[in-house]
């Protein structure tokens, strides 16, 4: 994570310079808001949001999903733009990160080019994962993101055509990130972990129609990891698929989500899945979303296994503004790697972009 | 591509300022300035700046709009905007949801165009036609 720190100065200063050197021309500010709150009705904790760590408990809390973020826009030219989107998180003691940092060009109609910082789209919502406007849940199902980093630094190419009814999007990226102290994985283990995932090359093809949404998602990376300071993996290859098919039909939409991740090295291998079902009834939509997280067994006790079901209600009561109420049965089955146990949660957040 | 017959309901035309100089746009480019996607080679020479307004004052052209240009739900073109804005860059497209404050920043805004009822355009002075969409 970029968090506003010394370390993030230089970061900083480019961004104050290449705002300077556009403020003569175009100058856009959007942005988007979760107000969040929920409690645990049963068990003891809920792992809401596991990138930034959002647990609920017994207790009312407003931060595991709460986030604001604010983009500014700043055209260049007709074909060229610097984006950056500061976004505080209630789950991160709302201290501001810059999850996205980058220089945007038009290459031609299609090709478009992306150099600095953007999120890593490994899932179907990894890029406006913090923007719970564009989705029907409070949150993604856990089981399905339980991404340890979501951003990186590195290039992007996006190609996009109109192929007679379909449209059709490329998108290749290489980068890497730094993660010191992970949020996730220090939480965890109850120890500091950095984490490193480097030499990354991606693809990412969607590909939809008026009713049909496809998308495959391939990543191929390297991995180093420190435990309180101590070097437990160094250059251990990982690689990442998905793939999601979802189904828009006038009201009723069918949503599903599948990948696989695999360390061969570290002998991790685990599967995630989710599948929604909604329906549109005027400004309401009900839905049900079931997700899944399952490892595969490995020699060191890897055991991780956990499953959500969902059922919940979004409002779209005014424009860009809507209300969601879910409830949330998660079921824990790892007996080595347990996550909280079992838990029930009921949440709901009002949601908006601007 | 024709958007001409697709769904039943008032005649819409694409419309600016009176004074703007905008020319015919195929549909396959009114869609894309609508996704905030380039705009072909030669309508961007014909064109050069041109930019969309959603008009919200009209529900039944708007949800016309959506079926029979974006060939999508709201909630889908709501998804593929924010997508491009955060993933891209992308700007925000202007929306209206007043009919007359629609009118003026036409008037005060040149290379913007917008989508209305045939009816609603012929009644007003400040804006022209510039092409029937269905």
């Amino acid at each position: 994570m970029y968090y506003v720190t010394k370390s993030s100065i230089p970061l900083l200063l480019f961004l104050i310079t290449a705002f300077q050197y556009c403020h003569a021309s175009d100058f856009e500010i959007s942005g988007f808001a979760s107000i969040a709150t929920g409690k645990v009705i049963s068990g003891d904790k809920f792992l809401a949001d596991y990138p930034k760590t959002g647990i609920y408990d017994h207790d009312w809390s407003y931060t595991p999903d709460t986030s604001v973020g604010l983009q500014l826009i700043s055209k260049i030219n007709d074909r060229s733009s610097f984006i950056i989107q500061a976004v505080s998180h209630g789950a991160l003691d709302f201290e501001i990160q810059l999850d996205w940092a980058y220089f945007n060009y038009e290459i031609n109609d299609n090709v478009s080019l992306q150099f600095g910082r953007k999120k890593l789209p490994l899932y179907y919502y990894s890029d406006y994962f913090d923007i719970a406007y564009t989705y029907n849940w409070v949150r993604p199902p856990a089981d399905n993101y339980t991404w340890q980093i979501t951003s990186y630094n590195g290039l992007s190419i996006i190609y996009e055509k109109d192929l007679g009814g379909w449209e059709a999007l490329f998108n290749i990226y290489t980068g890497r990130e730094d993660s010191s102290d992970n949020n996730l994985l220090s939480e965890l283990s109850s120890s500091s972990v950095d984490e490193r995932w480097k030499n990354m090359f991606g693809f990412v093809a969607e590909l939809s129609n008026n009713w049909l949404d496809l998308r495959f998602t391939l990543m191929q990376g390297q991995l180093d990891r420190s435990i309180d300071g101590v070097q437990t993996e160094k250059n251990v290859k990982q690689q990442f698929a998905g793939v999601s098919v979802n189904i828009f039909l006038d009201k009723f939409s069918f949503l599903s989500e599948l990948n696989h991740y695999e360390r061969s090295a570290s002998s991790i291998k685990y599967n995630t899945a989710m599948v929604s079902l909604a329906y549109q009834v005027g400004e309401f939509t009900p839905y049900v979303t079931y997700s899944m997280f399952i490892q595969d067994p490995n020699s060191a006790g890897g055991d991780e296994e956990h499953y959500t079901n969902g059922i919940g209600m979004r409002w779209d009561f005014d424009i860009n503004l809507a209300l969601k109420i879910q409830y949330d049965k998660n079921t824990d089955k790892g007996q080595v790697i347990s996550v909280f146990g079992d838990a029930e949660l009921i949440s709901a957040s009002l949601d908006m972009v601007f | 591509m024709s958007a001409n017959s697709c769904f039943a309901s008032s005649s819409a035309v694409l419309v600016s300022a009176k004074h703007s100089k905008i020319e015919k746009i195929n549909i396959i480019d009114i869609r894309r300035l609508y996704l905030r996607m380039p705009v072909s080679k030669g309508a961007a020479l014909i064109n050069p700046g041109i930019n969309p307004v959603i008009n919200h004052s009209d529900s039944e052209i708007y949800q016309a709009f959506l079926k029979n240009i974006m060939r999508m739900t709201e909630k889908g073109y709501r998804r593929k905007l924010i997508k491009r804005m955060f993933r891209q860059g992308a700007s925000k497209i202007k929306e209206i949801s007043d009919k007359e404050q629609l009118i003026n920043y036409l008037k005060s805004h040149p290379k913007y165009i917008t989508i209305m009822s045939e009816k609603n355009a012929a009644l007003s002075d400040d804006v022209i036609v510039i092409q029937k969409l269905w």
